[in-house]
């Protein structure tokens, strides 16, 4: 027996002895709305494109949307080897090159990336968090989401009626200290630059009221706000904002454990806004995290490890399924996707 | 920002936004069936019981069930000062003396000490879980729950009609390593009196087996199993051992914890047998812990604490509600209970 226990050496198992389903595949074919499949330093993330389409043949995934095309060469790269061999299994997304900001004539200048991103193939843009949180303008202030600057790109994807998928934010517990009390603890240990507590940050509320203001604006551009709209941890409001903004879907990246620990609550809002929410891992594809999504939206397990990880990697708890109807699997697994971006129909 | 953490040290605030509801009163009138008040006991000291029945008042709480009332003069006291002070609010359960267990005579005495004692006014038989861990003969070997030395009593229990509520074993996590994997870690390490892991310990499984061959040999005894079958970890071996034997009931004393970490099966559980369920608590009997009690029987809340602590008691987790059904509620918090003890 040890007198003290460090955080990170507690890994309870849990004694419970319940129903456990393993769903190796979707019931329906699935498409993974949020993805990266890009280079990372050089290194593509994933080596082998046989081997996931061989994966997603096994999973029962029918298509992916890649978040990583920027603009330029990268988009090229990733439209030749996703897009051109396999035109209905994958969608590439551009993202506009943020330095850009630096110069004079920036709100210019990055429709006109957009616009060149589409001719060359992408399907949408993908905007990083990193707009809200450190993209900055010539002057060096920080951009902000709603800023009317940016009013000409968001209407250029309107123009083009292409979907623009965007991440504002981060958990909750990202914007709160980084204490004893906080429930990310080891999750913002391992990685002390996803704290945002901090005076050169907005607050959580803010980005929330960016988001929510950029949508009003532009009711004319099909937006896919990532990770359930970046407050999973309060589905009254992403509810309320989906309410507002019939031009607005989310997808359930990287957030199962925050749905999964509300399971009565996430159920009735999987139900209620079964044609806005999309079906999507943020996760790498090779890895072992299909089968725990399938099992959160497909079965009533109960008392389930969120990600394979030991500790588990968002938070110390454990998750429950909210085993949804098919015609709700359905809409979440492919089809609302399928609106988003029509090609992958 | 600090680099270590140390367990005690962490106390999670939950980011989650959602629905509460604070129970104040119990929807039906309770009958808390699993509680222990010592009046004879130095705790006891200083206790007002006006105090405790306002308190039950304020939640509706009608009757607590007091399975410590050890017997003979002891258990007078108890009669006394609560359950004929304050008339249909307490239930006094008297209790076995193990001293000299299995010597001649033994159970003779012990099953006439059971006769006068419910002569006396005891609404039942409580057995603590020191039967199959501690209890030894004169040999000096564990006395297990289905030996057959003890049959005497549990046949007389059945003979007066009285019900036999018992504790075998405790958690699982109790009965296993205290290392940096149990689920319990914080809880034995605030007691470790409480872990049974060795050698001088029978498995969790033998003591199961063995309650479980003690309810199957008294089918004419009503056992009152304590904590969920003694095994909430388990709801479809308990639910095994409720449809093999129908002299079986249980309490859910102690082990919300358990329950509401698998709200799901909890709910059909509780809904399938609804009426061989008690509601218990087997802690102080507080407006506080009632309430939580009723937060988890009452509503569909999620991601809450089952105990007032900031580190919870049992377990780094927190409970989902299970939303019974009125007629379910009502026999859970008192119409099984009033069935059986009398």
């Amino acid at each position: 027996m040890r007198d003290v226990l460090l955080i990170e050496d507690l890994l309870p198992r849990s004694q419970l002895v319940v129903l456990q389903h393993h769903i190796e595949r979707a019931k329906i074919p699935a498409i993974d709305g949020h993805v990266h499949l890009g280079q990372w330093g050089g290194r593509w993330a994933v080596e082998d494109v046989e081997a996931l389409i061989e994966r997603m043949d096994r999973c029962n995934i029918k298509a992916m949307v890649n978040l990583d095309g920027g603009t330029g060469d990268q988009l090229k790269r990733n439209v030749e080897r996703y897009r051109e061999p396999y035109p209905n299994r994958f969608a590439v997304l551009m993202t506009p090159d943020w330095a850009t900001c630096a110069r004079p004539d920036w709100e210019e200048e990055l429709p006109r990336q957009l616009e060149k991103a589409i001719a060359a193939g992408a399907d949408g843009m993908k905007i990083f968090k990193s707009l809200g949180l450190r993209v900055r303008d010539e002057r060096g202030d920080l951009l902000r989401v709603d800023d009317e600057r940016l009013d000409p790109l968001w209407a250029r994807a309107g123009e083009l009626g292409v979907p623009v998928l965007f991440h504002i934010a981060d958990p909750v517990a990202f914007f709160t200290p980084l204490d004893r009390f906080n429930e990310r603890w080891d999750e913002l240990h391992q990685h002390p630059n996803w704290s945002f507590y901090h005076p050169q940050y907005p607050t959580f509320m803010d980005l929330m009221e960016q988001q929510a203001n950029l949508l009003a604006q532009h009711p004319e551009v099909i937006f896919q706000s990532a990770h359930v709209a970046s407050y999973a941890e309060n589905l009254q409001w992403v509810g309320e904002l989906l309410d507002a903004h019939p031009n607005l879907y989310v997808d359930i990246s990287e957030r199962i454990a925050e749905l999964g620990r509300q399971p009565y609550t996430a159920r009735e809002w999987f139900i209620k806004y079964q044609d806005r929410i999309v079906f999507g891992t943020d996760r790498p594809p090779l890895g072992p995290w299909y089968e725990i999504y399938f099992r959160f939206l497909e079965t009533f397990d109960e008392y389930f490890p969120h990600g394979p990880e030991q500790p588990p990697r968002q938070g110390r708890w454990n998750i429950y399924g909210v085993g949804l109807p098919d015609e709700v699997l359905e809409k979440i697994y492919h089809k609302n996707a399928e609106k988003i971006y029509p090609r992958l129909a | 920002m600090r680099d270590v953490l140390l367990i005690d040290d962490f106390k999670p605030i939950s980011q989650l936004v959602g629905p509460e509801h604070y129970i104040q009163r119990a929807r039906f009138p309770v009958v808390d069936a699993h509680n222990h008040l010592p009046v004879w006991h130095e705790r006891a000291q200083g206790i007002e019981w006006d105090d405790i029945v306002a308190g039950m008042d304020q939640v509706n709480v009608r009757t607590i069930v007091n399975l410590s009332g050890g017997t003979g003069e002891r258990l007078q006291q108890c009669l006394d000062t609560l359950d004929r002070a304050y008339p249909g609010r307490f239930a006094t359960f008297c209790n076995v003396e193990w001293e000299g267990v299995a010597q001649p005579g033994w159970a003779e005495r012990a099953v006439e000490q059971l006769a006068r004692d419910v002569e006396a006014g005891a609404k039942g038989l409580k057995v603590f879980k020191r039967l199959g861990l501690r209890v030894r003969d004169t040999d000096g070997k564990l006395v297990m729950p289905d030996d057959k030395r003890l049959a005497p009593i549990w046949d007389k229990a059945g003979e007066l009609g009285v019900p036999v509520l018992i504790h075998v074993a405790d958690p699982v996590a109790f009965f296993r390593p205290l290392d940096r994997f149990n689920e319990r870690w914080d809880e034995l390490h605030e007691v470790p009196d409480w872990h049974f892991y060795g050698p001088e310990f029978p498995a969790f499984e033998t003591l199961i087996e063995c309650l479980y061959n003690l309810i199957g040999h008294h089918p004419g005894t009503h056992f009152i199993t304590a904590h969920v079958g003694c095994y909430p970890e388990n709801l479809g071996f308990v639910s095994q051992m409720m449809d093999e034997h129908p002299n079986m009931y249980t309490d859910i004393s102690a082990r919300i914890a358990e329950l509401g970490r698998a709200p799901y099966s909890a709910r059909e559980w509780f809904i399938k047998y609804q009426d061989r369920i008690l509601f218990g608590t087997d802690v102080s009997p507080t407006p506080e812990w009632y309430r939580i009690y009723f937060r988890f029987l009452e509503t569909r809340d999620e991601y809450f604490n089952y105990s007032p602590g900031q580190i919870p008691g049992q377990g780094r987790w927190r409970i989902y509600g299970v939303y019974l059904p009125d007629e379910v509620l009502e026999k859970v918090y008192h119409g099984n209970a009033e069935r059986l003890i009398r």
